[in-house]
């Protein structure tokens, strides 16, 4: 479903010159799993993501997300992923309802109207449906995200550190969301700096650090190269080994 | 079926978006409520005061001389002078006529108030006289009724009004629905579905270009109901579509202006500092329909945004050639073309959809276009507000002054100020000889290059004669007015122009757009409409040699030469004439200055 092959992007900088963001990045994803892309911050995880969402274009290198290129097939790319990250918005002066309706008919969704009032009553969001999205807390916007990114159905999902600003039960919720999209044979690409986050959803994970794969492989694998079998244990060792 | 698709795409994203928009309470205000209360407040006060002033004009007596004598109120004084052209132009008359053989011709100054009114009084008059004597038939140049007259006045305005409301209905708009959503995170919801960049731009700017037409929609609609019930003027419907025809292109183009300074603005703070040259900037050139002298003609209907504005007052005031106001929409509807593509290109670049542009990235690649431009403008502001007042006071002196004292020093500091190597960008550095032979042929020819273009431009302008005369004083020693038209231009502004602005304009750009922009630049600095295509051209060529020979230097001895030429055709000296010489030389100067490396 993902498959990345020698991703690279640069970045120019006045001070700092040329940054190699994401560095001849490569590694897969497939249906029915949930892949965890472990860093630090600044690591390359949003860049990396943010290719594979076709809002930026790489350098060099190549990725397919559902059969299409990012590069060649950009709209297909999009029509087969839902994508969240801390900085993608809602319309503050839409209704919850009327944001989700709008991007089913951005994604072509037949039945937009229908779409959008399952997904209010599967995120159990009716209480708060018709109010404009800038008064809505912060629990409950990412609610109604979380709800914009699956509107369309997409065999993909590419979150990028989703829980950034939640409370445990919105939390708990996008977990079972994602747990239940698995299950459905979706594809899951997750990126987080939590460790417990990584344990509670993922089967694998793609550790990066300064723009490179330091590591890709399960998380059984990874716990037993720490000493005390614990996974944040072998993630610092890893960081810290590819730092120094 | 895919333009359908597209179509159907693009009424989706239009449709949330103006919801989202109607919703906020800023845009209705400056959208609606600004014309709403702004106009009918400002139609009043303008009633009443162009009122007040009507009739102080009535109680006001004017000054004639007529022959032969007729019959004048009392607000009409004869005085014994012969009419003549001369005795309204040297103010001892407002106004002046003479019935020969059934005719009457009448002088007046169209710049002056009182001339004008004075002329409708006197016209009125001899109106009166000819009924009593039948016989007499009345011919005078610029013919208007009382009636028109109020009109007149409000057609001058009306232009700068419906360009403000375009200006302030989309500005608000474009900032939000560029800069704000990129901020909000909306603009980046927006990129991640399945609809296309071209769309959702397509739709933001359909949205900022509708809301800046509903404004000056508004507006008119305000204006036209003003006139006719504070002023008793009525708009005819040809009148009143004509105008609106000729703001769907105008708001089309303003839409674009201020969707590219919200894309080119990295937040929504810089942005509303970007608002107010924003909105002063189109203004100017606008404001000529507001000035005296300024007809709708072929070369004037091509003025962007002035083009247009002439082309409304026409309209307006009934006396529009209905040929050139197409010409004027053809024109402005080509500007737009070129300003709907330049945003669909910006819109479409990551860096402004993301923010992730700023000064520091874009100077970082090697951009320093911005800095070039504020170059230009400082010097521009240099020139107008100390260059010029000291050029009044002694013109060589003046002169002398803005090279040295202003133009050098700006090329020297823009490139130290952002850290970069002088020498390097100023392209200080001594040519092969080869090239300094190259720019002193070129120079020998520049001045038929001129010429020529000039020649070219007057089919379409009708240029005054003898620029440079005013320049020259005969009794000034020839060395003196050499070092200060000819040498310390051609090393002062060489080193502004293809020193400086070229070398923080090129790297980012392709070397012929550099080379265009800087002759651009160089030609707007002389401050003459007339001038400016000529002295383009040589920049063209100038801007040519600097690249080829990577060198300041042949480019400041083209340009000496070609100053001094003219100063020895001031000077008497030599016969500086279009003709097949100059065509010849232009011929020249463009195959040996525009060759490349």
């Amino acid at each position: 479903m993902i498959e990345v092959e020698g991703l690279t992007r640069r970045f120019h900088d006045r001070e700092l010159g040329t940054i190699t963001a994401v560095d001849h990045v490569s590694f897969r994803a497939g249906p029915g799993e949930i892949v965890g892309l472990l860093g630090p911050n600044g690591a390359g995880k949003t860049t990396t993501m943010r290719m594979l969402a076709t809002l930026i274009v790489p350098d060099e290198g190549t990725a397919r997300v559902n059969g299409h290129d990012v590069r060649l097939d950009a709209a297909e790319v999009r029509r087969s992923i839902g994508y969240l990250s801390a900085s993608t918005g809602l319309y503050g002066r839409l209704t919850a309802r009327e944001v989700l309706e709008y991007v089913a008919r951005l994604q072509g969704c037949a039945d937009a109207a229908g779409r959008a009032d399952a997904l209010v009553a599967r995120f159990e969001i009716e209480r708060f449906a018709h109010v404009t999205c800038d008064r809505l807390s912060t629990g409950m916007k990412q609610k109604v995200n979380i709800a914009r990114a699956l509107v369309h159905d997409p065999p993909v999902l590419i979150f990028d550190e989703p829980t950034s600003g939640l409370d445990v039960l919105v939390a708990q919720q996008l977990f079972t969301v994602l747990e239940e999209a698995r299950a459905a044979g979706k594809c899951v690409l997750y990126s987080t700096h939590i460790m417990g986050e990584a344990e509670r959803l993922c089967s694998r994970v793609v550790v990066i650090h300064g723009g490179r794969v330091r590591a890709e492989t399960s998380l059984d694998e990874l716990r037993s190269r720490a000493p005390d079998g614990r996974l944040e244990t072998a993630f610092i060792d890893l960081v810290a080994g590819s730092s120094a | 079926m895919r333009a359908r698709a597209a179509f159907r795409d693009l009424g989706v994203v239009l449709r949330f978006e103006l919801l989202q928009h109607l919703r906020d309470p800023a845009t209705i205000v400056l959208m609606l409520l600004v014309p709403l209360l702004v106009y009918p407040l400002a139609g009043w006060a303008g009633h009443r005061a162009l009122s007040n002033m009507e009739v102080e004009a009535q109680a006001r007596v004017f000054d004639v001389a007529v022959e032969p004598p007729i019959p004048l109120p009392a607000n009409l004084a004869p005085k014994p002078l012969a009419p003549s052209a001369t005795i309204v132009a040297t103010g001892l008359v407002d106004v002046a006529a003479r019935v020969h053989e059934g005719q009457v011709e009448l002088w007046w100054d169209s710049r002056s108030p009182d001339s004008t009114d004075a002329r409708s009084r006197l016209k009125a008059a001899i109106t009166e006289h000819r009924r009593s004597q039948a016989a007499l038939r009345v011919t005078v140049r610029d013919e208007e009724s009382e009636g028109d007259a109020a009109r007149s006045r409000a057609a001058r305005f009306a232009p700068l009004l419906l360009l403000f409301t375009l200006l302030s209905g989309a500005l608000y708009t474009a900032l939000d629905v560029v800069t704000g959503e990129r901020e909000r995170g909306t603009l980046e919801t927006l990129m991640v579905s399945a609809r296309s960049r071209a769309t959702v731009a397509a739709a933001k700017f359909l949205v900022v270009t509708a809301f800046s037409l509903v404004s000056a929609g508004v507006s008119l609609g305000l204006g036209a109901g003003s006139l006719a019930l504070l002023g008793g003027l009525r708009l005819g419907v040809g009148e009143v579509v004509g105008t609106a025809l000729l703001l769907v292109p105008l708001a089309i183009l303003v839409a674009a202006m201020v969707t590219l300074a919200a894309a080119w603005a990295p937040d929504f703070k810089s942005g509303q500092v970007l608002a107010l040259p924003v909105m002063f900037v189109p203004l100017l050139p606008a404001s000529v329909a507001a000035l005296p002298g300024f007809p709708l003609t072929p070369f004037t209907a091509l003025l962007p945004l002035g083009g247009t504005s002439l082309a409304i007052r026409a309209v307006l005031d009934g006396t529009a050639a209905w040929p050139l106001v197409g010409l004027a929409l053809g024109s402005t509807t080509a500007y737009a073309v070129a300003g709907v593509w330049a945003t669909a290109r910006l819109l479409g670049r990551e860096s402004v959809l993301l923010g992730a542009r700023g000064p520091g990235e874009r100077r970082a690649r090697g951009d320093f276009r911005a800095e070039a431009l504020i170059t230009f403008a400082l010097a521009a502001l240099a020139l107008w507000f100390l260059g010029q007042a000291a050029q009044s006071r002694h013109l060589l002196g003046g002169l002398a002054f803005t090279q040295v004292g202003l133009f050098l020093p700006l090329a020297l500091l823009a490139p130290w100020w952002l850290g970069l190597p002088v020498r390097e960008r100023l392209q200080l550095r001594w040519p092969a000889w080869t090239e300094l032979a190259r720019g002193a042929i070129v120079g020998l020819c520049l001045p038929g290059l001129a010429l020529t273009v000039g020649q070219l431009q007057a089919l379409l302008l009708d240029s005054p004669s003898g620029l440079l005369a005013g320049l020259l004083d005969p009794t000034t020693p020839i060395a003196l007015t050499m070092l200060c038209l000819a040498i310390l231009p051609a090393i002062c502004e060489e080193l502004l122009f293809r020193g400086a602005f070229l070398g923080l304009w090129k790297r980012p750009a392709s070397p012929w757009s550099a080379v265009l922009a800087t002759s651009l630049a160089f030609g707007a600095l002389h401050a003459s409409i007339f001038r400016l295509a000529p002295t383009a051209a040589l920049g063209v060529v100038l801007g040519a040699l600097a690249l080829r020979s990577r060198s300041v230097v042949p480019g400041i001895a083209a340009h000496g030469i070609n100053n001094g030429i003219a100063v020895l055709g001031g000077y008497g000296f030599l016969s500086l004439e279009p003709g097949p010489i100059a065509w010849t030389s232009a011929a020249v100067a463009l195959v040996v200055g525009l060759r490349r490396a």
